[in-house]
């Protein structure tokens, strides 16, 4: 008879080479400590500043502008083309830091809340005609008031371990979620939700662009951050499942969604590498390419090792990554043909 | 480099890819366990002069650090297009490839703290106690996932095993 530790065991075996080596986690501690070590200045420097009487700067203005929601403004090259934006701004709430968005999609834009630079939870602001917001179950836990307008806390899914999120109606029509982490009380995150302010959507920026897209793939999600929790990417679905997407005015793939018609294209910075300088490797379903010179990889994962290698033929980074003003546009950033039409 | 840091570098060399496995078993994607390892160990830099039992330390980091990430909001968006658990066996022509396949694919289909309760206990061998410390919750709650779980393996892989060498319930 088999025993189950075996099994678990053989469930582990042959994973890809790691990404990470000793030398990348000594960096993210040193990261860490130095990010500690000025959260705690600040904190001290805050919290002189409130004993002597300064005014509370960080608090939300006492009136608010009419709210608006957040809409996509269209590119003036491509104004008949969806396009893909940051639906927030960078703010402060009390210690918590909220950031440029990080991830921009069909159905919205996502920023981390950073509290002494670590991340403890996120900021979703979903375009208005985005109105299923379903994750498991989604039961109702308790109810909010942001601003005047209803909110809700949610759990996710049944049981007791699932994930709650706060969510509200930030303006007319239009959703909004705070995803607290465990660092991250209610209270505080009802105050990041009242604190967000809808401001006009901003281009958001790419640190590399694919040119060439094999079949009829669209674009539908962006991560323009290195170095975060996922490496910076791009994600095409095929246009009949993409066009569902937006169609049914969904966040998530329905279930029946069949998993695997996407292609992933991602960057990650690699001053060295077991593969080769401007060479496509692949195994599996999974291509690398690495660029010496830029001191990136690139990686595909989709359904065909043809199609990756089509797609990391036609990747490049920025002239210099560490200057986003050297980035591109996420709309630019892709072939014409993979953006999907506006509605 | 300071004896410390030598210190930390030479775990961190012996523990890194057992560390992400324990992970990938948790969560199930590969890159998403590479990211809660290194940010596991990145926290336990911070703390490695302090910390008596690094191993626990780092298993418990991790394991929590990988059921954070199925947490987070995009996790099931993008699931379905990730390097994530297959979602049904494929079969293969060697049985340990498609033992594999088998197991992965019926881990995915338990939520995962009840994953991460089966992987301490059965693959690491922890006590509930144990489990219990390392994943923060009740003995009760780790009784009742690894119940739960073993049900559910059995259900979906319709085998028998033996579980109690390594820990008694």
């Amino acid at each position: 008879m088999r025993q189950l530790s075996d099994l678990l065991r053989e469930a582990k075996v042959e994973g890809p080479p790691l990404r990470y080596d000793v030398d990348d986690v000594v960096a993210a501690g040193r990261s860490r400590r130095r990010r500690r070590n000025s959260g705690w200045a600040l904190a001290a420097v805050v919290a002189v500043a409130a004993s002597i009487g300064v005014p509370q700067i960080l608090a939300r203005p006492q009136t608010r502008p009419s709210i608006l929601p957040a809409v996509p403004s269209p590119t003036a090259a491509t104004p008949d083309l969806l396009s893909l934006s940051a639906l927030s701004q960078p703010y402060t709430v009390g210690d918590l830091r909220i950031e440029r968005p990080d991830t921009v999609g069909l159905d919205g834009s996502m920023a981390e809340i950073r509290r002494s630079g670590t991340e403890v939870g996120r900021l979703w602001i979903l375009r208005p005609e985005i109105i299923k917001f379903p994750w498991g179950t989604g039961t109702t836990v308790d109810t909010a008031t942001i601003n005047g307008r209803p909110a809700k806390w949610v759990r996710a899914t049944s049981g007791d371990d699932g994930p709650e999120y706060l969510q509200w109606e930030y303006a007319d029509g239009a959703t909004a979620v705070v995803w607290p982490g465990r660092e991250l009380s209610r209270a505080q995150a009802q105050a990041v939700a009242e604190a967000f302010v809808p401001a006009p959507a901003q281009p958001a920026l790419i640190g590399f662009r694919v040119d060439d897209l094999p079949g009829d793939y669209r674009l539908i999600t962006a991560g323009t951050v290195i170095g975060r929790v996922e490496p910076m990417r791009l994600t095409f679905l095929t246009s009949q499942a993409a066009e569902a997407r937006l169609r049914d005015a969904q966040v998530f793939g329905s279930a029946t969604e069949r998993p695997g018609k996407s292609i992933t294209v991602s960057l990650t910075r690699a001053g060295e590498s077991k593969y080769p300088d401007g060479k496509v490797r692949c195994a599996d379903l999974d291509c690398y390419r690495w660029d010496k010179s830029a001191g990136v990889l690139f990686k595909a994962h989709g359904d065909s090792v043809a199609d990756l290698r089509q797609v990391l033929g036609s990747v490049s980074p920025a002239a210099d990554l560490d200057d986003r003003g050297t980035w591109f546009p996420v709309d630019d950033a892709v072939p014409v043909s993979a953006r999907l039409p506006r509605r | 480099m300071s004896d410390r840091e030598a210190e930390f570098r030479e775990f961190v060399g012996a523990r890194m890819e057992s560390l992400r496995g324990l992970a990938y078993l948790t969560c199930g994607d590969w890159q998403v366990a590479e990211d809660a390892v290194l940010a596991a160990l990145s926290r336990l830099y911070v703390k490695w002069s302090r910390i008596d039992n690094p191993e626990a330390y780092a298993r418990s980091a991790v394991v929590r650090a990988a059921i954070d990430e199925t947490r987070r909001p995009w996790w099931r968006r993008e699931k379905s297009h990730s390097h994530a658990m297959p979602d049904r066996p494929e079969p293969d022509a060697t049985h340990a490839v498609e033992d594999r396949l088998q197991i992965r694919a019926a881990l995915a289909t338990l939520p995962p703290r009840q994953r991460a309760v089966l992987v301490l206990r059965f693959l690491e061998g922890l006590s509930v106690q144990q489990t219990a410390a390392a994943l923060g919750c009740p003995e009760g709650t780790v009784k009742a996932y690894t119940s739960r779980g073993l049900d559910a393996l059995r259900r979906i892989l319709g085998t028998e095993w033996e579980v109690h060498h390594e820990a008694t319930v």
